[in-house]
């Protein structure tokens, strides 16, 4: 008869403050949590009350690594409500700002977050003492995605450009071209990323996912598309309520997000991929085809190699915005005369899965109601399955190494913290 | 030593938290009252962007608020080389690597200035806000004197290792 407990009080190389627990009864595993305690921020209260034009810049401030996809989601689902079409180039340089984001935010996570479980050193720091070159390729890449946010968002951190319609101000061609040499360098190194992760060693472990992402038509998905699933879903974004539901866990801040009568589903690089991988640009999916990866990656642990394929994807399609760009004669679709309330959702893929936003909006445009539901919240179940499958196929391990592989399962997700917790609520009873 | 490239002075925070921007309010005020004595930086980005920003510079002074439990307004003088980093800034934010993890990075890849100096100002209250505290505010021309200091006792060591170099030629 014996009680094991594993926690880390608080997790490290990871967005935000989480900690995670597992309880084990003998060889049986009881309980896993992953508790976020991180204060909630409240953002769909603080937005009830101001104009719709305000969402996109209120909510970036959600997250300071994903701050575009905030704007992005908030901007499609109020452009939805009004029946505003953002087409042309105005379109693809919210592509491109979206290429910066993915690039930075992956490139961080590969690098200093992901890189040194695989390398067996406990951080960023000792990693980069013996592979300096390794880490200057990825602040590199890192540097390269930020300068595409500064250009087109105004600002690295919580870009200011950002509109409903557009854009405040969208660059020259000669700004625009600027970028070009620190673009393709870092296509380069995207593509020595890949190698460079592609040759760590994996554990062979492999989750039933349900995943879940955007497709379109034309392209790997950043703004546009409908939901679908690798278990055959297939609904239009408005639809996604109706699907997929948040409940509140009783040990932590945030909520969890699940699939309405089938449980926990995965959001991010691995369910694009799935969903997408025949989008992929040349030298993407050739690079995908050299590291062996298979339609479909099911080993949470080869997510870093995914997150490098989507590096040298926005890399090249960065690139292809660049070179063919025209200045729009405007830079945002003005909104109409008079706003008449409505609905919106908005639905555009984060670095770490699908972001959800949905307004109601009162005529003359002030916000009645918000719900944003973040990747990592639609993840969080799902990371505590796969904690729970991996203690149960290592229960033979002793304590220290057993958390490090929870540690690990966790970290594999890239989980932001700080989304995850925006949003808490709160039943008062009086008695 | 080459000392001949210009000090740099960094300010770092949030200006916006209160005493968090205590930083950027003390490099104005040595930027009014010793103007054109150091090259001064206001980061916006995450911390990794300072290896880049002293690529090359010789003296780095660093000025940041921090929470060591000491009173407020009470300033500490740290060394990167010398001193234990992490006490002082453990991971405040929680999406970039602190400024100790930042500093690590730049040891681990030899991309440090020659000499980096931290001066840390005890913070009182993070609220929201662009003001600082009473005596935070006060130590703002301390850390000011301090860093004309700083940069004199640092050129006077050039002199004289320069003096020695040139005895033993």
């Amino acid at each position: 008869m014996s009680e094991r407990t594993i926690s880390v009080d608080y997790m490290a190389r990871v967005e935000g403050e989480g900690a995670l627990k597992v309880k084990i009864h003998d060889r049986t595993v009881e309980d896993v949590q992953l508790r976020i305690f991180e204060p909630p921020r409240f953002f769909e209260a603080l937005l009830k009350g101001r104009s719709y034009q305000e969402a996109p810049d209120i909510t970036s401030r959600i997250c300071g690594i994903c701050p575009v996809a905030y704007q992005m989601s908030a901007c499609h689902a109020m452009e939805k409500l009004l029946g505003l079409r953002v087409n042309g180039q105005r379109r693809a340089l919210r592509r491109l700002l979206y290429c910066g984001e993915w690039i930075s935010s992956h490139s961080l996570h590969i690098y200093l977050l992901h890189a040194p479980d695989f390398l067996g050193y406990p951080d960023a720091i000792r990693l980069a003492k013996n592979h300096p070159q390794a880490v200057a390729n990825g602040l590199k890449l890192k540097k390269a995605g930020n300068s595409i946010m500064s250009l087109l968002g105004g600002r690295e951190i919580h870009p200011i450009n950002v509109r409903v319609g557009g854009f405040y101000r969208v660059p020259s061609v000669d700004e625009l071209a600027g970028l070009r040499p620190q673009v393709e360098e870092a296509l380069m190194l995207a593509e020595q990323t890949v190698r460079f992760v592609s040759g760590f060693t994996f554990p062979d472990e492999e989750e039933d996912y349900e995943m879940v992402a955007l497709r379109n038509a034309a392209e790997y998905p950043m703004n546009e598309g409908i939901l679908v699933s690798t278990r055959g879903l297939r609904i239009p974004q408005e639809d996604f309520e109706r699907e997929f539901e948040e409940v509140q866990v009783p040990y932590g801040n945030s909520l969890h997000c699940v699939h309405r009568g089938g449980g926990s589903y995965l959001v991010g690089p691995l369910a694009r991929y799935a969903l997408n991988h025949d989008m992929l640009s040349p030298m993407a999916s050739s690079l995908a085809r050299e590291a062996d990866l298979g339609p479909v990656v099911m080993n949470p642990f080869k997510s870093i190699i995914v997150r490098a394929i989507e590096v040298v994807y926005a890399c090249e399609e960065a690139l292809r915005i660049i070179d063919s760009y025209k200045p729009p004669s405007e830079p945002f679709v003005p909104p109409p005369d008079r706003i008449e309330g409505g609905t919106g959702v908005g639905i555009t893929e984060a670095p770490r899965g699908i972001l959800y936003h949905k307004y109601v909006v009162a005529a003359g445009g002030l916000i009645e109601k918000a719900n944003i539901i973040p990747p990592t919240t639609q993840n969080q179940k799902r990371i505590e399955d796969d904690l729970r499958h991996v203690v149960e196929r290592s229960l033979d391990l002793d304590d220290m190494r057993l958390t490090n592989l929870c540690e690990r399962a966790i970290r594999n997700h890239d989980p932001c913290i700080s989304c995850a917790t925006h949003f808490l609520r709160m039943d008062l009873e009086r008695v | 030593m080459p000392r001949e490239r210009t000090p740099m002075l960094i300010g770092i925070g949030n200006e916006d938290r209160g005493d968090d921007g205590v930083g950027l309010h003390v490099v104005r005020a040595f930027s009014r009252a010793y103007p054109h004595l150091a090259e001064v930086v206001e980061p916006l980005g995450d911390s990794t962007d300072l290896l880049d920003i002293w690529e090359g510079a010789s003296l780095v002074i660093v000025v940041d608020a921090v929470r060591s439990g000491k009173h407020p307004g009470t300033v500490i003088r740290l060394d990167a080389e010398k001193d234990p980093l992490q006490k002082f800034f453990p991971l405040l934010s929680s999406h970039s690597l602190s400024l100790a993890q930042a500093i690590g990075l730049g040891e681990s890849m030899q991309r440090m200035p020659r000499k980096l100096v931290i001066l840390g100002v005890e913070a009182g209250s993070l609220a929201s806000g662009n003001s600082l505290t009473p005596a935070v505010q006060k130590a703002v021309q301390k850390v000011v004197e301090r860093i004309a200091k700083e940069l004199q006792e640092d050129e006077d060591a050039g002199v004289t290792e320069e003096t020695e170099v040139r005895g033993h030629a």
